[in-house]
């Protein structure tokens, strides 16, 4: 009887809750059947649900190549210096555009460093071309003219590793800083005010109030990104640098590998293992780092 | 406001209603034709074709299912993907089990996707709805594209030897007086690499992009030759004097050339972009960028070759040719599963084949628009138009669909042309793994290590970049430990055994 009252109370709410519901469960839970095709030997008259049962076999091939721990490493490097730069950078953004007293000038900056988000990495990548191409692009020709040494940008993968951050940064900065600002923006200004009175300089402001409250939505989001730890941004890693095998040393991702092992094959069964796999750590992690915030700080998890 | 928008969704329903019903009034339709009556049914096709050269696709498509509604009472989709993209998007939509009647294949997609059935078994089917075509195809080639015993796949009739050949820019040959008969090894290359390096700045001695393969001629004269085996990594081939198969990276004949494209990269011969940049033939000769370009040595090459790049080209060392099993699947088309009308799939294979019309209309689109009729057999390109890229429809499918013998011929081409094929095919030796093909099924982890190893090596080995013993001898270290070994093991069994039963 309580229920259906309580029901019956919130039910302007529970119908608003419907669309979502429903499309969480067409999207998220519905297709989780399919993480059975990492188990199978797929034979497309038997179906999906019918086909034979193998195990692990279909996870063995990542570890057929000895170059699979290297690949995992870069995928874990580049991700971990994707979460914390990134968010370093993009608070250090979001506090400086809030500082911005210009109206227009702060909605133009904010404007032009979230665009580059939105650049497909095909298009990105042949932005990056055409300033790197041996042949015509405009950095080795301006090397040339100056007289410095000549260098072959997509046979070096030592050069790669400082580019794929930056271009990372570039395009995912502005976009992630959006969060942050929304923070500043609902802060309480009579705090700063008061500090001010009590003579705190400007560094001094955002290093014990600033920070200190944009501490939850940090936290919020480093546990949720550690679930993409070992998925690495194909488009990033594929495209940008042109596919070129010269520079698999450091472009080499999880997701990178397993297309150029894959594709020629095409076999669903092995990809899904990989896809489950991820999940599976990914998973994992996300509830440890949220079981460490819960220790330090309880009122920080998210869960 | 709240009753507009429920008006809105209601409007909706009913239109996805009735657009449900009208389809399926038309699906009833029967018709009597050649074949019996048959119900109204649509059949999607799905096949590569050349970039950007099929802008009136539609207007073909409409006049295709116009003569196919009277014959067979079916419609087709035509799903005719950039060839960039289809060999990406095919493999997915066969492994989403998405349905699609007919489609095209090369070897190594027929032996992967036999094995998990996704293809129909044609025997029965040929049988009943396509005798002409099984009366039309040599023995040979459907034999050759049987695997166990069974029939997956139609080939397309069209010569069925494989071998290459190098086409030359004629005006750069008399030019400098080259002589190509005299090309036997990649060494002779080297003069007129050299003289091209002095003589024309415009022009890359050895034009390479990220496509390319590597060079079929000779390191030095009397090589010995190693066969490729169908559905494994290039890497692994078949050594017909001891019928062994081996790790092709460890032979000397391999690593002869690598040493030499080596060399020419560091004489400035070979672009510095290789690896990156990607070019059709059209782009390295009509940009300017190489002088000579590699494909099938078939007859007739030579001629369409030229009208597409716009300039006259010229051969210069035919491979030997020889029949083998990737040549005879090197293109075939087949009925997917996933069907819900393979007999009629079928029967429009069996049209493919036969007839004359309908083979024409895919191939070089509408009579007055994309072509005109000089005879009977032979056409010509409309007033006006210098490339058949320029018409509006040249999908480039000749050897992808049907029957290669029903088409017409460019004016252009010489009127012999299909006897010369005839004549290819006939001397071409059949290779000694002829009907052979490996079971990967117990390899699998090893030939996708395998493949991965070959994207990151076969192409800078290719471009000649950085030093090519040390990239030659990490990468057979790396084979090795992918298991290169035991795929060659594998492999090995099951000829011994194949051979065995022979």
């Amino acid at each position: 009887m309580k229920k259906i009252q309580r029901v019956n109370k919130y039910k302007a709410l529970l119908v608003m809750m419907l669309p979502m519901v429903i499309v969480q469960i067409l999207n998220g839970y519905l297709p989780l059947f399919g993480l059975t095709i990492a188990f199978k030997d797929v034979d497309y008259s038997k179906g999906l649900l019918g086909s034979d049962w193998i195990g692990l076999k279909n996870f063995e091939f990542m570890f057929a190549s000895s170059d699979i721990w290297h690949i995992i490493a870069n995928t874990i490097v580049y991700n971990l210096i994707f979460i914390v730069l990134g968010m370093a950078m993009a608070v250090a953004l979001a506090i400086m555009l809030n500082e911005i007293r210009n109206r227009f000038m702060a909605k133009t900056y904010q404007t032009l460093l979230i665009l580059p988000y939105f650049l497909s990495m095909v298009v990105v990548s042949y932005i990056v071309y055409a300033f790197l191409s041996p042949q015509y692009g405009f950095i080795p020709e301006l090397f040339a003219k100056l007289g410095l040494p000549e260098i072959d940008w997509y046979s070096d993968p030592d050069l790669w590793r400082p580019l794929l951050v930056g271009i990372k940064m570039w395009s995912s900065v502005g976009y992630n800083s959006i969060i942050y600002l929304a923070t500043l923006a609902g802060m309480d200004t009579s705090l700063f005010e008061a500090a001010m009175i009590d003579g705190a300089s400007k560094w001094q402001q955002i290093r014990y109030i600033t920070l200190p409250m944009l501490k939850t939505v940090m936290t919020v989001t480093l546990i949720l990104s550690l679930g993409g730890i070992i998925k690495g941004d194909f488009g990033l890693f594929y495209q940008v640098p042109m596919n070129s095998p010269q520079l698999y040393p450091a472009t080499d991702v999880i997701d990178t590998y397993v297309y150029r092992s894959l594709t020629q094959l095409g076999d669903i069964g092995m990809s899904s293992a990989v896809g489950f796999m991820q999940s599976v750590v990914g998973c994992i992690l996300v509830i440890a780092a949220n079981k460490i915030v819960k220790f330090i700080d309880s009122d920080q998890a998210i869960f | 406001m709240k009753k507009r928008i429920i008006a809105g969704v209601l409007a909706g329903v009913c239109g996805i209603m009735s657009a449900g019903c009208s389809s399926t009034k038309t699906a009833e339709e029967t018709k009597t034709t050649e074949y019996g009556d048959l119900p109204y049914v649509e059949l999607t096709m799905v096949y590569p074709i050349s970039a950007n050269t099929t802008q009136d696709q539609d207007m073909v498509t409409e006049k295709i299912n116009e003569y196919l509604k009277e014959k067979l009472n079916c419609t087709v989709k035509l799903e005719a993907l950039d060839t960039s993209t289809f060999y990406e998007k095919f493999p997915v939509m066969i492994s989403s089990s998405e349905e699609f009647d007919i489609g095209w294949v090369n070897s190594s997609m027929l032996l992967q996707n036999v094995s998990r059935n996704a293809f129909v078994e044609l025997d029965e089917l040929l049988d009943k709805y396509a005798p002409e075509t099984k009366e039309l195809l040599p023995e040979i080639t459907l034999e050759g594209v049987k695997v166990n015993n069974k029939l997956y796949s139609l080939p397309v009739y069209k010569e069925y030897g494989y071998g290459n050949s190098y086409y030359f820019r004629k005006d750069i040959v008399d030019k400098y007086d080259f002589d190509l008969s005299s090309l036997k090894t990649m060494r002779d290359f080297e003069p007129m690499l050299e003289t091209i390096k002095a003589n024309e700045p415009e022009l890359t001695p050895y034009f390479v992009e990220s496509g390319a393969m590597e060079p079929y001629i000779p390191a030095e004269e009397g090589e010995k030759y190693y066969f490729a085996v169908a559905g494994l990594p290039g890497s692994i081939c078949f050594d017909p004097e001891t019928e062994k198969f081996c790790n092709r990276v460890e032979t000397e004949e391999y690593k002869n050339k690598y040493r030499i494209l080596n060399e020419w990269n560091k004489k400035g011969y070979i672009n510095k972009d290789a690896i990156t940049v990607s070019a059709s033939f059209d782009e390295i000769i009509k940009g300017n960028r190489g002088w000579f370009v590699t494909t099938s040595s078939k007859p007739g090459v030579e001629d369409s070759l030229s009208t597409s790049v716009g300039t006259e080209m010229i051969r210069g060392y035919d491979e030997k040719s020889y029949v083998m099993t990737t040549s005879l699947m090197g293109s075939m088309n087949v009925i997917s599963t996933t069907s819900k009308n393979p007999e009629r799939a079928m029967m429009l294979l069996n049209l493919l084949y036969t007839d004359k019309y309908l083979i024409n209309l895919f191939n070089f689109g509408i009579e007055g628009t994309h072509y005109k009729k000089v005879d009977e057999n032979t056409i010509a390109l409309p007033d006006g138009v210098t490339s058949q890229n320029d018409t509006g429809y040249a999908p480039g499918i000749d050897w992808r669909l049907g029957n290669n013998y029903n088409l017409y011929l460019w004016d252009y081409e010489k009127p012999d042309k299909w006897e010369q094929y005839r004549s290819f095919s006939e001397n071409s030796e059949a290779e000694p793994l002829l009907g052979f093909y490996v079971d990967t099924a117990n390899i699998k982890n090893n030939i996708a290590a395998i493949n991965n190893l070959s994207t990151s090596y076969d192409m800078p080995l290719t471009a000649g970049v950085g030093n090519a013993d040390e990239f030659i001898s990490e990468y057979d270290q790396k084979l090795k430990e992918a298991g290169i070994d035991t795929i060659i093991e594998e492999t090995q069994r099951q000829y011994d055994e194949w051979k065995k039963s022979k």
